[in-house]
């Protein structure tokens, strides 16, 4: 029987991984209100412009306030994440910078915008006339819009690399492992080629596509690549190496090419790889990125929209002053009506259309999702969804699920050679991660159209009464679910890829810094990330929630 | 275009470390003049605290970005320096991160929270921001003392690693940290006068804050600067096992040790600071003679503060940069490519590379990717001249 935690566990590394999901976990928690409550601003801005109706400023001013709030926090849980990214996985962010940097040189110039906007909008929100206020609001979210689409062209880059070819036929329902796959696009200089026995290396499975002016590009299997990535950031020569085995004869005693770091080798084919698909577009061209971005960007818009929803709802039930209550009532309204479109967005568009990409492409992640093993009970099971996920995911109705149980435990690997990995299947744990997930969007969005009726029906002051009020009060447990549902979704796209920190490319093992910290530290560094959590929290009970018991509406 | 690589470099870390140095001080400062202000019941002094406190949370927006750019630019161009850095100085960075963490929650809950919470946990707070700003250049000095000799450098198992109490026996480390504190405090109190002074130039009103500030910070600031030259002796005295570094700075005045021979001949920007230095002194003792003859607000010591400010800001400059480029292109100034290549192997030929400024990455100085950032960063400073215009000078409609 599988323990889908315990599995989850066995990994390695738990302490730095904790660290790394409670930290990122916490960063993202916070930075989705900075994604969204901004948006939100814009369009109540415009609704202000075209109706100058001055309770949507005030909405707009209170939205800004909170992502003033949000993002100081936002940005320092950042600056927490990127610095713990470079002493815990000190490999990833080498390979970022050596080859993958350009989105991260934008992102800076995205972080600057974000900084001067979010606090010029909130500093100088009275120095500045209607329309200049509504340009610098759009600007407000675009700067995050922006930050966060250079981030997660990395992130998308590490769930499926620009060039994979899947190892999956979902028409046959064959695993394709015995054919070298997944495999990944690589530009081969020439100086390597004329070093490299190519029969050898077609026997493993590297395929080549096309000649180019420097070198060749082939399609090599991943299970190679993975074990030339740890050999070099473990500092292997040639001599100690795999690529020992696949030298020409003539080179195999030659002292200049076995001491060569294999580093260098590594380097110069990711670096004319990296040209092959252009070093400002490469990590834009993995087929991951632009549903990741849709999809994350509707999940901040949704938390937003729903705690904004919260927020307005339970002051509107309280409030005493006529205008401050129809300020609140509008607010409410605005904000149940952002929730409805964007969680419809974000499950039937954003959320369908990356499901699909990662499936396809990362079809072990699909099948421990779908949970295909004997004796395990996974949700789908239950549901009987297995045919409609299958249908879902490919657009055929003949298509057949991806069988986990047909996984080889080391599939990963290239033969004996391995690095450090003794699994690489997918924890069971995305099966109920990810059909968590995927409850929870379906309760809030139903609940979304409920209170949607009453303002249709123009029975919202219904709300404020005997038990129509259950509906408001039920925006709180609206709240927490949609968090719920992002870091479900988000647990299901990194577990899913476990044991790869990079799928295909590195795994968890070869990212990790060689000198791990202490326990000590791994529990005091997530009971701070945890302390924080807190705190933002209270910041917002504190100068958001209380002040707003003033009932004040000039803005 | 290794030149590209170090202006970046040079350029976000410059600005970074004169608005962190201005925080630094300030985190100090605001919460003590909130407190003694609170106990005095003194609204002059009240006030000038709050005003400082929004200097804080911008100066620390704006630094703590152009502190992003840097690490960015440092792991593109360096990546090889980060696979070494990050693995070694797990812990002593820990301090520094969770101590900015810890300063920037304080500054956000101090900064929001005035007039929010009660005067006792507001003062807790602020002893909390004092405390966070002064613990995060005890973890970053710890990594630049590292950098100047690596204390603590130990291998096992064929790993290295950093036993970090050997790692803060560094002789490098403590005057290092003592210069940062009072560099900081005087950088602040300068350009806080000097703020005011500016102030006061464009209009009388602000008199008030302009005479306050004299009388809180002029004073102070001079016993610091004259504190910052024994400290500055004493690091330049812990730099003697370092010959390269030391020949770097000292030998076009004729001081060598050793037989080393730097790249870069740096004694010029070490010349810089010490005039910048003596503007400074000169210019609060002009304030001060000023004082005597009961003219403390006037045009000119408002002009004098502005230039004791500037220059504050201009030795911090030019301090920091010459800690930088004496070094030059060794990231470790006691390690050069001999010793490097007596360190046990694969790590010798690993940091060969990783630890010289001259293997940079040259994807990330593609020629493309330079017009961009060149574009962008070029952008951003106007936007950042639009966002302390509006914020500080523009009224309200």
């Amino acid at each position: 029987m599988v323990n889908p935690i315990a599995q989850w566990v066995d990994f390695g590394h738990f302490g730095i991984r904790s660290l790394t999901i409670i930290g990122m976990g916490i960063h993202w928690g916070i930075l989705q209100y900075v994604l969204g409550l901004p948006f939100a601003a814009f369009i109540a801005q415009l609704i202000y412009l075209k109706k100058k109706d001055k309770h949507y400023l005030k909405i707009a001013r209170t939205l800004i306030k909170a992502t003033a709030i949000v993002f100081a926090v936002g940005a320092a849980t950042g600056t927490l994440v990127e610095f713990g990214l470079i002493v815990v996985w000190p490999r990833v962010l080498t390979a970022v910078g050596q080859w993958l940097y350009f989105s991260m040189y934008s992102e800076v110039f995205a972080f600057i915008m974000e900084v001067l906007i979010i606090y010029l909008l909130y500093w100088a929100w009275n120095k500045i006339g209607d329309v200049p206020r509504t340009i610098l609001t759009f600007f407000a979210f675009i700067g995050p819009w922006y930050s966060g689409a250079m981030i997660l062209a990395v992130n998308a880059y590490m769930q499926i690399p620009t060039g994979l070819l899947p190892d999956y036929n979902a028409t046959s329902g064959q695993w394709l492992y015995s054919l070298g796959y997944p495999k990944i696009l690589l530009d081969v200089p020439k100086q390597y080629v004329s070093l490299l026995n190519i029969t050898t290396l077609q026997s493993l499975g590297m395929t080549i596509k096309d000649p180019t002016t420097n070198g060749v590009l082939v399609y090599m299997p991943s299970k190679i690549i993975n074990r030339l990535t740890y050999e070099a950031l473990n500092g292997y020569t040639v001599n100690q190496s795999i690529l020992k085995a696949v030298l020409k004869t003539s080179y195999q005693h030659n002292p200049a090419i076995l001491s060569t770091p294999v580093l260098a080798i590594v380097n110069g084919i990711m670096t004319a790889t990296v040209r092959h698909w252009g070093y400002m577009t490469i990590l834009f061209e993995s087929p991951d990125y632009a549903s990741t971005f849709l999809h994350s960007i509707g999940a901040g818009l949704v938390v937003s929209g729903f705690t904004m929803m919260a927020g307005y709802g339970l002051r509107y039930i309280k409030a005493k002053d006529p205008d401050y209550k129809k300020y609140l009532e509008k607010g409410f309204k605005f904000s149940t009506i952002f929730s409805l479109i964007l969680i419809a967005y974000e499950g039937f568009i954003a959320g369908d259309q990356q499901a699909r990409v990662i499936f396809r492409y990362q079809p072990e992640k699909f099948a421990a999702v779908e949970g295909t093993l004997k004796g395990f009970n996974s949700v789908s099971k239950m549901l009987h969804l297995e045919k409609m996920e299958a249908y879902l995911a490919y657009l055929n109705p003949k298509a057949h699920l991806p069988q986990y149980s047909q996984i080889p435990r080391l599939w990963g690997q290239l033969g004996p050679y391995g690095v450090g990995v003794n699994n690489y299947r997918p924890p069971l744990l995305v099966d109920w991660t990810y059909f968590a997930m995927v409850i929870s969007g379906f309760a809030i969005g139903i609940f979304a159209i409920i209170v949607t009726l009453y303002i249709i029906a123009r029975k919202t002051d219904l709300l404020t009464k005997g038990g129509h009020k259950v509906w408001i009060y039920l925006t709180i447990p609206a709240v927490i679910l949609a968090h719920f549902a992002s870091f479900m979704g988000w647990a299901t796209t990194e577990i899913g890829r476990l044991p790869w920190v990079v799928y295909g490319v590195m795994t968890i093992n070869t990212a990790a810094s060689i000198n791990m910290p202490p326990l000590w530290v791994d529990v005091v560094g997530n009971i701070f990330f945890f302390l924080i959590a807190g705190g933002v929290m209270y910041m917002a009970y504190r100068f958001l929630w209380k002040p707003s018991k003033i009932e004040r509406v000039e803005v | 275009m290794v030149l590209s690589s170090l202006f970046w470099l040079s350029f976000n870390f410059g600005i970074h470390i004169v608005l962190v140095n201005i925080v630094l001080g300030l985190s100090i400062i605001v919460p003590l003049l909130k407190y003694i202000g609170s106990k005095k019941k003194d609204k002059d002094m009240l006030d000038l605290s709050r005003k400082l406190m929004r200097w804080i949370a911008i100066t620390y927006a704006i630094g703590g970005v152009f502190g992003t750019a840097f690490t960015v630019f440092l792991f593109s161009y360096y990546p090889l320096f980060i696979f070494s850095a990050g693995d070694l100085t797990v812990n002593i960075f820990g301090i520094a991160i969770f101590f900015i963490i810890l300063n920037f929650f304080s500054i956000t809950a101090y900064w929001y929270g005035w007039d929010h919470w009660s005067e006792r946990t507001h003062n807790i707070i602020g002893i909390l921001l004092a405390g966070s700003a002064i613990m995060i250049p005890f973890g970053f000095r710890g990594i630049f003392a590292f950098l100047n000799e690596p204390t603590g450098l130990e291998f096992a198992n064929g790993h290295p690693y950093i036993n970090e109490v050997l790692a803060y026996s560094n002789p490098t480390f403590w005057p290092l940290f003592f210069k940062t504190i009072d560099g900081a405090l005087i950088t602040a109190m300068l350009a806080a006068i000097a703020g005011f002074g500016v102030a006061y130039l464009r209009n009388k009103e602000n008199r008030i804050y302009f005479q306050k500030s004299l009388q809180y910070f002029l004073f102070p600031s001079f016993i610091g600067l004259l504190i910052m030259i024994p400290l500055g002796f004493w690091y330049l005295e812990s730099l003697a096992n370092i010959p390269y570094k030391f020949n770097s700075i000292m030998e076009g005045l004729g001081w060598t040790i050793g037989n080393a021979d730097p790249v870069l001949n740096m004694s010029w920007l070490f010349v810089l600071s010490l005039i910048f230095t003596t503007i400074q002194i000169l210019s609060i003792l002009f304030i001060l003679y000023k004082g005597t003859k009961g003219e403390l607000v006037t045009k000119g010591t408002a002009t004098s503060s502005l230039l004791a400010g500037i220059f504050a800001a201009g030795t911090v400059e030019a301090m920091e940069q010459l800690n930088a480029f004496s070094q030059f292109p060794r990231f470790i100034a006691a390690l050069g490519s001999q010793q490097i290549s007596r360190l046990p192997a694969p790590w010798n030929k690993v940091l060969l590379t990783g630890l010289n400024l001259e293997s940079y990455n040259h994807l990330a100085a593609a020629l493309y990717a330079q017009i961009f950032t060149s574009i962008m960063m070029g952008i951003m400073i106007v936007v950042l001249i639009v966002f302390i215009y509006i914020i500080f000078f523009k009224h309200k409609k």
